[in-house]
Protein backbone atom coordinates (compact mmCIF):
# COMPACT_ATOMS: atom_id res chain seq x y z
CA UNK A 1 0.00 0.00 0.00
CA UNK A 2 1.30 3.47 -0.91
CA UNK A 3 0.68 6.78 0.78
CA UNK A 4 -2.66 8.43 0.23
CA UNK A 5 -1.40 11.56 1.90
CA UNK A 6 2.07 12.77 2.68
CA UNK A 7 2.67 16.07 4.47
CA UNK A 8 6.24 17.13 5.06
CA UNK A 9 7.37 19.86 7.46
CA UNK A 10 4.33 22.10 7.21
CA UNK A 11 4.60 25.58 8.66
CA UNK A 12 1.88 28.18 8.68
CA UNK A 13 1.72 31.56 10.40
CA UNK A 14 -1.32 33.79 10.07
CA UNK A 15 -0.12 37.37 9.85
CA UNK A 16 -2.27 40.45 10.27
CA UNK A 17 -1.86 43.55 8.14
CA UNK A 18 -0.57 45.55 11.13
CA UNK A 19 0.78 42.85 13.45
CA UNK A 20 3.41 41.10 11.33
CA UNK A 21 4.50 38.64 14.02
CA UNK A 22 1.27 36.68 13.57
CA UNK A 23 -0.06 33.45 15.04
CA UNK A 24 1.79 30.21 14.41
CA UNK A 25 -0.87 27.71 13.42
CA UNK A 26 1.46 24.90 12.31
CA UNK A 27 5.06 24.34 13.32
CA UNK A 28 6.74 21.66 11.29
CA UNK A 29 3.94 19.12 11.00
CA UNK A 30 4.74 15.96 9.06
CA UNK A 31 2.47 12.97 8.66
CA UNK A 32 1.67 10.12 6.33
CA UNK A 33 -1.65 8.39 5.80
CA UNK A 34 -1.55 5.04 4.09
CA UNK A 35 -4.04 4.03 1.44
CA UNK A 36 -7.07 2.20 2.82
CA UNK A 37 -6.73 3.22 6.47
CA UNK A 38 -8.90 5.39 8.70
CA UNK A 39 -6.71 8.08 10.22
CA UNK A 40 -7.88 10.22 13.14
CA UNK A 41 -6.60 13.69 13.91
CA UNK A 42 -7.15 14.85 17.47
CA UNK A 43 -6.41 18.11 19.17
CA UNK A 44 -7.98 20.75 21.40
CA UNK A 45 -9.59 23.85 19.91
CA UNK A 46 -7.01 26.05 18.22
CA UNK A 47 -4.51 23.21 17.84
CA UNK A 48 -4.26 23.78 14.07
CA UNK A 49 -6.41 20.85 12.88
CA UNK A 50 -8.58 22.89 10.52
CA UNK A 51 -5.54 24.76 9.17
CA UNK A 52 -3.85 21.42 8.48
CA UNK A 53 -6.93 20.13 6.65
CA UNK A 54 -7.21 23.33 4.61
CA UNK A 55 -3.56 23.04 3.61
CA UNK A 56 -4.13 19.42 2.58
CA UNK A 57 -6.89 20.68 0.24
CA UNK A 58 -5.08 23.77 -1.03
CA UNK A 59 -7.63 26.12 0.57
CA UNK A 60 -4.81 27.62 2.63
CA UNK A 61 -1.23 27.72 1.42
CA UNK A 62 1.60 26.61 3.71
CA UNK A 63 4.48 29.01 4.36
CA UNK A 64 6.85 26.05 4.09
CA UNK A 65 6.52 22.36 3.44
CA UNK A 66 4.83 20.16 0.87
CA UNK A 67 1.67 18.06 0.65
CA UNK A 68 1.16 15.21 -1.76
CA UNK A 69 -2.10 13.36 -2.31
CA UNK A 70 -1.47 10.04 -4.02
CA UNK A 71 1.85 11.45 -5.18
CA UNK A 72 0.28 14.60 -6.69
CA UNK A 73 0.84 18.16 -5.46
CA UNK A 74 -2.28 18.93 -3.39
CA UNK A 75 -2.67 22.36 -5.01
CA UNK A 76 -3.38 20.77 -8.38
CA UNK A 77 -6.97 20.21 -9.50
CA UNK A 78 -6.04 16.60 -10.43
CA UNK A 79 -5.27 15.92 -6.76
CA UNK A 80 -8.57 17.40 -5.60
CA UNK A 81 -10.37 15.16 -8.08
CA UNK A 82 -9.39 12.22 -5.84
CA UNK A 83 -10.61 13.81 -2.63
CA UNK A 84 -13.99 14.24 -0.94
CA UNK A 85 -14.28 16.86 1.79
CA UNK A 86 -16.82 17.67 4.46
CA UNK A 87 -15.94 20.89 6.33
CA UNK A 88 -17.01 21.36 9.92
CA UNK A 89 -19.05 24.50 9.30
CA UNK A 90 -20.29 23.79 5.82
CA UNK A 91 -23.06 25.86 4.29
CA UNK A 92 -25.07 24.14 1.58
CA UNK A 93 -27.17 26.34 -0.74
CA UNK A 94 -30.42 26.67 1.22
CA UNK A 95 -32.56 27.42 -1.81
CA UNK A 96 -31.68 24.18 -3.61
CA UNK A 97 -33.44 20.85 -3.26
CA UNK A 98 -31.42 17.93 -1.90
CA UNK A 99 -30.91 16.38 -5.34
CA UNK A 100 -30.03 19.76 -6.85
CA UNK A 101 -27.30 20.27 -4.24
CA UNK A 102 -25.70 16.97 -5.18
CA UNK A 103 -26.21 17.61 -8.89
CA UNK A 104 -24.49 21.01 -8.57
CA UNK A 105 -21.49 19.70 -6.64
CA UNK A 106 -21.11 16.69 -8.92
CA UNK A 107 -20.98 19.02 -11.94
CA UNK A 108 -18.24 20.95 -10.14
CA UNK A 109 -16.31 17.69 -10.08
CA UNK A 110 -16.92 17.29 -13.82
CA UNK A 111 -19.51 14.53 -13.31
CA UNK A 112 -23.11 14.50 -14.48
CA UNK A 113 -24.72 11.31 -13.18
CA UNK A 114 -28.26 11.55 -11.77
CA UNK A 115 -28.36 7.83 -10.89
CA UNK A 116 -25.29 8.27 -8.66
CA UNK A 117 -26.94 11.29 -7.01
CA UNK A 118 -30.02 9.18 -6.23
CA UNK A 119 -27.87 6.33 -4.93
CA UNK A 120 -26.05 8.70 -2.56
CA UNK A 121 -29.31 10.18 -1.28
CA UNK A 122 -30.40 6.65 -0.49
CA UNK A 123 -27.06 5.86 1.14
CA UNK A 124 -27.41 8.76 3.61
CA UNK A 125 -31.11 8.10 4.17
CA UNK A 126 -32.45 11.17 2.40
CA UNK A 127 -34.02 9.50 -0.65
CA UNK A 128 -37.52 10.31 0.58
CA UNK A 129 -36.53 13.99 0.94
CA UNK A 130 -34.78 14.37 -2.40
CA UNK A 131 -37.20 17.10 -3.52
CA UNK A 132 -37.13 19.02 -0.24
CA UNK A 133 -35.17 22.26 -0.02
CA UNK A 134 -32.14 22.42 2.26
CA UNK A 135 -33.76 25.24 4.25
CA UNK A 136 -36.37 22.72 5.43
CA UNK A 137 -33.70 20.32 6.73
CA UNK A 138 -32.65 19.77 10.33
CA UNK A 139 -28.97 20.09 11.28
CA UNK A 140 -28.59 16.33 11.19
CA UNK A 141 -30.11 16.08 7.72
CA UNK A 142 -27.81 18.83 6.48
CA UNK A 143 -24.86 16.93 7.89
CA UNK A 144 -25.95 13.77 6.07
CA UNK A 145 -26.40 15.71 2.84
CA UNK A 146 -22.95 17.24 3.37
CA UNK A 147 -21.52 13.75 3.71
CA UNK A 148 -23.23 12.72 0.48
CA UNK A 149 -21.66 15.68 -1.37
CA UNK A 150 -18.26 14.56 -0.10
CA UNK A 151 -18.83 11.16 -1.69
CA UNK A 152 -19.99 12.47 -5.08
CA UNK A 153 -16.73 11.99 -6.96
CA UNK A 154 -16.22 8.48 -5.50
CA UNK A 155 -13.14 9.78 -3.66
CA UNK A 156 -10.06 7.72 -2.94
CA UNK A 157 -9.45 9.93 0.08
CA UNK A 158 -12.26 11.26 2.26
CA UNK A 159 -11.41 14.19 4.56
CA UNK A 160 -14.01 14.80 7.25
CA UNK A 161 -13.95 17.61 9.78
CA UNK A 162 -16.23 16.71 12.70
CA UNK A 163 -18.42 14.42 10.58
CA UNK A 164 -20.77 13.42 13.39
CA UNK A 165 -21.43 16.93 14.70
CA UNK A 166 -25.19 17.58 14.89
CA UNK A 167 -26.03 13.89 14.53
CA UNK A 168 -28.06 11.94 17.04
CA UNK A 169 -26.74 8.55 18.32
CA UNK A 170 -28.44 6.67 15.48
CA UNK A 171 -27.00 9.06 12.92
CA UNK A 172 -23.54 8.66 14.47
CA UNK A 173 -23.80 4.91 14.24
CA UNK A 174 -24.85 5.17 10.58
CA UNK A 175 -21.84 7.35 9.81
CA UNK A 176 -19.51 5.00 11.65
CA UNK A 177 -20.89 2.03 9.70
CA UNK A 178 -20.62 3.95 6.45
CA UNK A 179 -16.97 4.85 7.10
CA UNK A 180 -16.12 1.24 7.91
CA UNK A 181 -17.89 0.16 4.73
CA UNK A 182 -15.96 2.72 2.68
CA UNK A 183 -12.75 1.51 4.25
CA UNK A 184 -13.70 -2.00 3.21
CA UNK A 185 -14.07 -0.73 -0.35
CA UNK A 186 -10.55 0.71 -0.25
CA UNK A 187 -11.31 4.36 0.53
CA UNK A 188 -8.85 6.17 2.78
CA UNK A 189 -10.53 8.24 5.48
CA UNK A 190 -8.99 11.18 7.34
CA UNK A 191 -11.13 12.35 10.26
CA UNK A 192 -10.73 15.29 12.58
CA UNK A 193 -12.99 14.92 15.59
CA UNK A 194 -13.47 15.92 19.20
CA UNK A 195 -15.37 12.72 19.95
CA UNK A 196 -12.54 10.56 21.26
CA UNK A 197 -14.58 7.39 21.66
CA UNK A 198 -15.56 7.63 18.02
CA UNK A 199 -11.93 7.95 16.94
CA UNK A 200 -10.91 5.13 19.26
CA UNK A 201 -13.49 2.77 17.79
CA UNK A 202 -12.97 3.26 14.10
CA UNK A 203 -9.49 4.64 13.46
CA UNK A 204 -6.51 2.50 12.53
CA UNK A 205 -4.06 5.24 13.40
CA UNK A 206 -4.30 8.47 15.34
CA UNK A 207 -2.28 11.68 15.59
CA UNK A 208 -2.56 14.33 18.30
CA UNK A 209 -1.92 17.93 17.36
CA UNK A 210 -1.37 20.65 19.96
CA UNK A 211 -0.31 24.27 19.45
CA UNK A 212 0.63 23.58 15.87
CA UNK A 213 2.87 20.61 16.60
CA UNK A 214 2.28 16.90 16.26
CA UNK A 215 2.70 15.46 19.77
CA UNK A 216 2.33 11.81 18.87
CA UNK A 217 1.21 9.46 16.15
CA UNK A 218 0.54 5.74 16.03
CA UNK A 219 -2.05 3.00 16.14
CA UNK A 220 -4.73 3.29 18.80
CA UNK A 221 -3.18 0.31 20.65
CA UNK A 222 0.30 1.83 20.60
CA UNK A 223 -0.96 5.11 22.00
CA UNK A 224 -3.34 3.85 24.64
CA UNK A 225 -1.50 0.76 26.03
CA UNK A 226 -4.42 -0.24 28.19
CA UNK A 227 -5.58 3.29 29.01
CA UNK A 228 -8.46 5.07 27.37
CA UNK A 229 -7.70 7.41 24.48
CA UNK A 230 -9.25 10.22 26.51
CA UNK A 231 -6.73 9.75 29.33
CA UNK A 232 -3.84 9.65 26.89
CA UNK A 233 -5.14 12.78 25.17
CA UNK A 234 -5.52 14.73 28.42
CA UNK A 235 -2.09 13.64 29.64
CA UNK A 236 -0.44 14.73 26.46
CA UNK A 237 -2.13 18.11 26.42
CA UNK A 238 -2.07 18.96 30.14
CA UNK A 239 0.78 16.88 31.49
CA UNK A 240 1.12 13.34 32.97
CA UNK A 241 -0.76 14.00 36.25
CA UNK A 242 -3.65 15.93 34.76
CA UNK A 243 -6.03 12.95 34.71
CA UNK A 244 -5.50 12.32 38.46
CA UNK A 245 -7.02 15.66 39.36
CA UNK A 246 -10.13 15.13 37.25
CA UNK B 1 -10.87 24.26 -18.26
CA UNK B 2 -13.72 22.38 -16.60
CA UNK B 3 -16.65 23.49 -18.84
CA UNK B 4 -19.31 21.53 -16.93
CA UNK B 5 -18.21 23.09 -13.64
CA UNK B 6 -17.93 26.55 -15.20
CA UNK B 7 -21.49 26.38 -16.50
CA UNK B 8 -22.74 24.91 -13.21
CA UNK B 9 -21.49 28.02 -11.37
CA UNK B 10 -23.25 30.31 -13.87
CA UNK B 11 -26.44 28.26 -13.62
CA UNK B 12 -26.28 28.31 -9.83
CA UNK B 13 -25.98 32.13 -9.84
CA UNK B 14 -29.31 32.20 -11.69
CA UNK B 15 -30.96 29.76 -9.34
CA UNK B 16 -29.78 31.75 -6.34
CA UNK B 17 -30.96 34.99 -7.82
CA UNK B 18 -34.42 33.49 -8.50
CA UNK B 19 -34.52 32.02 -5.01
CA UNK B 20 -33.75 35.41 -3.50
CA UNK B 21 -36.70 36.80 -5.46
CA UNK B 22 -34.46 39.62 -6.71
CA UNK B 23 -34.56 38.42 -10.30
CA UNK B 24 -38.25 37.85 -9.93
CA UNK B 25 -38.67 41.47 -8.84
CA UNK B 26 -36.53 42.64 -11.76
CA UNK B 27 -38.50 40.55 -14.25
CA UNK B 28 -41.78 41.79 -12.69
CA UNK B 29 -40.70 45.43 -13.15
CA UNK B 30 -39.82 44.73 -16.79
CA UNK B 31 -43.14 42.99 -17.48
CA UNK B 32 -45.16 45.72 -15.74
CA UNK B 33 -43.47 48.38 -17.86
CA UNK B 34 -44.08 46.38 -21.03
CA UNK B 35 -47.69 45.74 -20.02
CA UNK B 36 -48.22 49.45 -19.36
CA UNK B 37 -46.87 50.25 -22.81
CA UNK B 38 -48.83 47.44 -24.48
CA UNK B 39 -52.22 48.14 -22.95
CA UNK B 40 -51.98 51.55 -21.24
CA UNK B 41 -51.03 53.45 -24.37
CA UNK B 42 -53.12 53.35 -27.49
CA UNK B 43 -51.75 54.78 -30.74
CA UNK B 44 -53.95 55.87 -33.66
CA UNK B 45 -52.68 57.23 -36.95
CA UNK B 46 -54.18 60.62 -37.85
CA UNK B 47 -56.09 60.43 -41.11
CA UNK B 48 -54.76 62.66 -43.86
CA UNK B 49 -51.57 63.47 -41.89
CA UNK B 50 -48.93 60.83 -42.62
CA UNK B 51 -46.42 60.36 -39.83
CA UNK B 52 -48.74 61.85 -37.19
CA UNK B 53 -50.37 59.90 -34.40
CA UNK B 54 -52.84 60.47 -31.62
CA UNK B 55 -52.06 58.94 -28.24
CA UNK B 56 -54.51 57.71 -25.64
CA UNK B 57 -52.93 57.04 -22.23
CA UNK B 58 -55.44 55.00 -20.23
CA UNK B 59 -58.15 56.46 -22.46
CA UNK B 60 -57.03 60.08 -22.07
CA UNK B 61 -56.34 61.74 -25.38
CA UNK B 62 -52.98 63.47 -25.93
CA UNK B 63 -52.58 65.98 -28.82
CA UNK B 64 -51.20 64.70 -32.14
CA UNK B 65 -47.44 64.27 -32.35
CA UNK B 66 -45.11 62.90 -35.02
CA UNK B 67 -44.42 59.16 -34.80
CA UNK B 68 -40.65 59.74 -34.63
CA UNK B 69 -41.05 62.11 -31.67
CA UNK B 70 -43.21 59.56 -29.84
CA UNK B 71 -40.64 56.84 -30.48
CA UNK B 72 -37.84 59.14 -29.28
CA UNK B 73 -39.72 59.96 -26.07
CA UNK B 74 -40.34 56.27 -25.36
CA UNK B 75 -36.73 55.34 -26.09
CA UNK B 76 -35.36 58.24 -24.05
CA UNK B 77 -37.54 57.23 -21.10
CA UNK B 78 -36.44 53.62 -21.47
CA UNK B 79 -32.75 54.56 -21.60
CA UNK B 80 -33.06 56.86 -18.59
CA UNK B 81 -34.70 54.01 -16.68
CA UNK B 82 -31.94 51.60 -17.64
CA UNK B 83 -29.20 54.09 -16.84
CA UNK B 84 -28.65 54.71 -14.02
CA UNK B 85 -31.56 52.98 -12.21
CA UNK B 86 -31.34 49.64 -14.01
CA UNK B 87 -27.56 49.77 -13.71
CA UNK B 88 -27.74 50.36 -9.94
CA UNK B 89 -30.36 47.65 -9.45
CA UNK B 90 -28.25 45.20 -11.46
CA UNK B 91 -25.17 46.04 -9.39
CA UNK B 92 -27.13 45.62 -6.18
CA UNK B 93 -28.38 42.16 -7.19
CA UNK B 94 -25.20 40.86 -8.79
CA UNK B 95 -22.84 42.09 -6.05
CA UNK B 96 -25.02 40.35 -3.48
CA UNK B 97 -24.72 37.15 -5.48
CA UNK B 98 -20.97 37.50 -5.74
CA UNK B 99 -20.56 38.09 -1.99
CA UNK B 100 -22.70 35.08 -1.11
CA UNK B 101 -20.22 32.82 -2.89
CA UNK B 102 -17.51 34.12 -0.57
CA UNK B 103 -19.32 33.02 2.62
CA UNK B 104 -16.80 30.73 4.32
CA UNK B 105 -18.81 27.54 4.85
CA UNK B 106 -19.91 27.70 1.23
CA UNK B 107 -16.56 28.68 -0.22
CA UNK B 108 -14.78 25.71 1.42
CA UNK B 109 -17.08 23.34 -0.47
CA UNK B 110 -16.31 25.10 -3.75
CA UNK B 111 -12.55 25.43 -3.24
CA UNK B 112 -12.21 21.73 -2.42
CA UNK B 113 -13.59 20.84 -5.87
CA UNK B 114 -11.35 20.31 -8.90
CA UNK B 115 -12.11 23.72 -10.36
CA UNK B 116 -9.47 26.43 -10.61
CA UNK B 117 -10.08 29.56 -8.58
CA UNK B 118 -9.93 31.77 -11.68
CA UNK B 119 -12.75 29.70 -13.20
CA UNK B 120 -14.82 30.07 -10.05
CA UNK B 121 -14.33 33.85 -9.95
CA UNK B 122 -14.93 34.37 -13.65
CA UNK B 123 -17.98 32.08 -13.81
CA UNK B 124 -19.63 33.88 -10.90
CA UNK B 125 -18.87 37.24 -12.54
CA UNK B 126 -20.29 36.07 -15.87
CA UNK B 127 -23.37 34.70 -14.10
CA UNK B 128 -24.16 38.24 -12.92
CA UNK B 129 -23.44 39.77 -16.33
CA UNK B 130 -25.66 37.20 -18.04
CA UNK B 131 -28.50 37.89 -15.62
CA UNK B 132 -28.41 41.62 -16.36
CA UNK B 133 -27.95 41.00 -20.10
CA UNK B 134 -31.06 38.81 -20.32
CA UNK B 135 -33.20 41.17 -18.25
CA UNK B 136 -32.06 44.24 -20.19
CA UNK B 137 -32.61 42.55 -23.54
CA UNK B 138 -36.03 41.34 -22.42
CA UNK B 139 -36.95 44.95 -21.72
CA UNK B 140 -35.33 46.50 -24.82
CA UNK B 141 -36.43 43.87 -27.33
CA UNK B 142 -39.92 43.75 -25.79
CA UNK B 143 -40.27 47.52 -26.01
CA UNK B 144 -38.84 47.56 -29.53
CA UNK B 145 -41.40 44.97 -30.65
CA UNK B 146 -44.22 46.97 -29.08
CA UNK B 147 -42.98 50.13 -30.81
CA UNK B 148 -42.84 48.23 -34.09
CA UNK B 149 -46.38 46.98 -33.53
CA UNK B 150 -47.84 50.33 -32.54
CA UNK B 151 -45.94 52.72 -34.79
CA UNK B 152 -44.26 50.66 -37.50
CA UNK B 153 -40.85 52.15 -36.55
CA UNK B 154 -38.03 49.67 -37.19
CA UNK B 155 -34.96 51.51 -35.83
CA UNK B 156 -33.00 49.26 -33.45
CA UNK B 157 -31.23 52.05 -31.53
CA UNK B 158 -32.94 51.09 -28.26
CA UNK B 159 -31.56 47.55 -28.41
CA UNK B 160 -28.09 48.87 -29.19
CA UNK B 161 -28.37 51.36 -26.30
CA UNK B 162 -29.40 48.43 -24.08
CA UNK B 163 -26.21 46.61 -25.05
CA UNK B 164 -24.18 49.67 -24.03
CA UNK B 165 -25.97 49.62 -20.63
CA UNK B 166 -24.99 45.96 -20.20
CA UNK B 167 -21.42 46.83 -21.16
CA UNK B 168 -21.37 49.65 -18.59
CA UNK B 169 -22.78 47.25 -16.00
CA UNK B 170 -20.09 44.66 -16.78
CA UNK B 171 -17.41 47.33 -16.33
CA UNK B 172 -18.67 48.51 -12.93
CA UNK B 173 -19.49 44.97 -11.81
CA UNK B 174 -15.84 43.97 -12.33
CA UNK B 175 -14.96 46.64 -9.77
CA UNK B 176 -17.84 45.72 -7.44
CA UNK B 177 -16.72 42.06 -7.49
CA UNK B 178 -13.17 43.08 -6.57
CA UNK B 179 -14.48 45.22 -3.73
CA UNK B 180 -16.74 42.37 -2.54
CA UNK B 181 -13.68 40.11 -2.50
CA UNK B 182 -11.64 42.61 -0.49
CA UNK B 183 -14.38 43.64 1.94
CA UNK B 184 -16.05 40.21 2.10
CA UNK B 185 -19.43 41.92 1.99
CA UNK B 186 -21.91 43.66 -0.27
CA UNK B 187 -22.48 47.02 1.41
CA UNK B 188 -18.98 48.42 1.23
CA UNK B 189 -18.51 47.05 -2.28
CA UNK B 190 -21.63 48.85 -3.50
CA UNK B 191 -20.69 52.13 -1.80
CA UNK B 192 -17.18 51.98 -3.32
CA UNK B 193 -18.65 51.25 -6.76
CA UNK B 194 -21.07 54.18 -6.52
CA UNK B 195 -18.16 56.42 -5.52
CA UNK B 196 -16.21 55.30 -8.61
CA UNK B 197 -19.31 55.86 -10.75
CA UNK B 198 -19.61 59.40 -9.32
CA UNK B 199 -15.89 60.06 -9.79
CA UNK B 200 -16.07 58.93 -13.40
CA UNK B 201 -18.77 61.56 -13.99
CA UNK B 202 -16.75 64.20 -12.15
CA UNK B 203 -13.65 63.35 -14.20
CA UNK B 204 -15.65 63.62 -17.43
CA UNK B 205 -16.63 67.17 -16.43
CA UNK B 206 -13.04 68.12 -15.63
CA UNK B 207 -13.06 71.17 -17.89
CA UNK B 208 -15.54 72.82 -15.56
CA UNK B 209 -13.17 72.46 -12.61
CA UNK B 210 -9.85 73.17 -14.30
CA UNK B 211 -10.03 76.85 -13.34
CA UNK B 212 -10.34 76.04 -9.61
CA UNK B 213 -6.86 74.62 -9.20
CA UNK B 214 -4.27 73.25 -11.64
CA UNK B 215 -3.55 70.32 -9.30
CA UNK B 216 -7.24 69.43 -9.06
CA UNK B 217 -7.53 69.69 -12.84
CA UNK B 218 -4.53 67.39 -13.30
CA UNK B 219 -5.95 64.90 -10.77
CA UNK B 220 -9.22 64.82 -12.70
CA UNK B 221 -7.29 64.27 -15.96
CA UNK B 222 -5.60 61.23 -14.41
CA UNK B 223 -8.93 59.97 -13.06
CA UNK B 224 -10.51 60.38 -16.48
CA UNK B 225 -7.73 58.31 -18.06
CA UNK B 226 -8.03 55.51 -15.47
CA UNK B 227 -11.78 55.27 -14.81
CA UNK B 228 -14.56 54.02 -17.10
CA UNK B 229 -15.82 56.67 -19.50
CA UNK B 230 -19.34 56.63 -18.08
CA UNK B 231 -20.45 60.00 -19.40
CA UNK B 232 -19.17 59.26 -22.92
CA UNK B 233 -20.99 55.94 -22.95
CA UNK B 234 -24.16 57.62 -21.73
CA UNK B 235 -23.82 60.11 -24.60
CA UNK B 236 -23.40 57.14 -26.94
CA UNK B 237 -26.69 55.68 -25.68
CA UNK B 238 -28.41 59.00 -26.44
CA UNK B 239 -26.87 59.03 -29.93
CA UNK B 240 -27.98 55.45 -30.58
CA UNK B 241 -31.62 56.29 -29.95
CA UNK B 242 -31.35 59.07 -32.50
CA UNK B 243 -31.17 62.10 -30.23
CA UNK B 244 -28.64 64.95 -30.32
CA UNK B 245 -25.46 63.92 -28.59
CA UNK B 246 -22.02 65.37 -27.94
CA UNK B 247 -20.27 62.02 -28.22
CA UNK B 248 -17.23 62.06 -30.46
CA UNK B 249 -14.65 59.33 -29.81
CA UNK B 250 -16.79 56.50 -28.41
CA UNK B 251 -14.35 53.87 -29.68
CA UNK B 252 -11.72 55.11 -27.20
CA UNK B 253 -14.36 55.30 -24.45
CA UNK B 254 -15.36 51.68 -25.11
CA UNK B 255 -11.94 50.11 -25.17
CA UNK B 256 -10.51 52.14 -22.28
CA UNK B 257 -13.56 51.20 -20.16
CA UNK B 258 -13.15 47.57 -21.23
CA UNK B 259 -9.48 47.79 -20.22
CA UNK B 260 -10.57 49.03 -16.77
CA UNK B 261 -12.84 45.96 -16.47
CA UNK B 262 -10.09 43.58 -17.60
CA UNK B 263 -7.63 45.06 -15.07
CA UNK B 264 -10.20 44.83 -12.25
CA UNK B 265 -11.04 41.24 -13.17
CA UNK B 266 -7.38 40.26 -13.43
CA UNK B 267 -6.67 41.85 -10.05
CA UNK B 268 -9.65 40.11 -8.48
CA UNK B 269 -8.65 36.73 -9.90
CA UNK B 270 -5.03 37.23 -8.79
CA UNK B 271 -6.04 38.08 -5.22
CA UNK B 272 -8.68 35.33 -5.05
CA UNK B 273 -6.16 32.75 -6.28
CA UNK B 274 -3.58 33.68 -3.66
CA UNK B 275 -5.83 34.22 -0.68
CA UNK B 276 -6.12 31.87 2.28
CA UNK B 277 -9.63 31.00 3.43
Amino acid sequence: MGDALEAIELYKTYRGIVRRTGIEALRGVSLRVQEGEIFGLLGPNGAGKTTLIKILLGIVSADRGTVKLFGLDSRRAEARRLVGYLPEDHQLPEYLKAWQVLDFFSKLSGIHDRAHVDALLKLVGLDDRRASKVREFSKGMRQRLGLAQALLNKPKLLILDEPTANLDPLGRKDVKDLLLRLKGEGTTVFISSHVLTEIERICDRVAILHQGQLLTEGTVEELTQGKSLEDVFVELIRGPHATDSL
Amino acid sequence: MNALAFWAIIEESWRESWARRTSLALAAIVFLLLLFFAFGISVRHVEGQPGMITLYIFGNRVPEIPISMFANIVEALAVSLLNPWGLFLGLFIATGLFSSMLARGRLYLLLARPIARWELYLARYLGGVLLVFVTTMLFCVGLWMLLLWKTGMTETGLIEAGLVVVFLFAVFYSFAALMALLSEGTGLALVATLIVWGLSHLAASRDLFRGLSPVFGKALDVLYDILPKTKDLEALMVKLIGLESTVSSWGFSMWSSALFAVVMLALGIYLFSRRDY
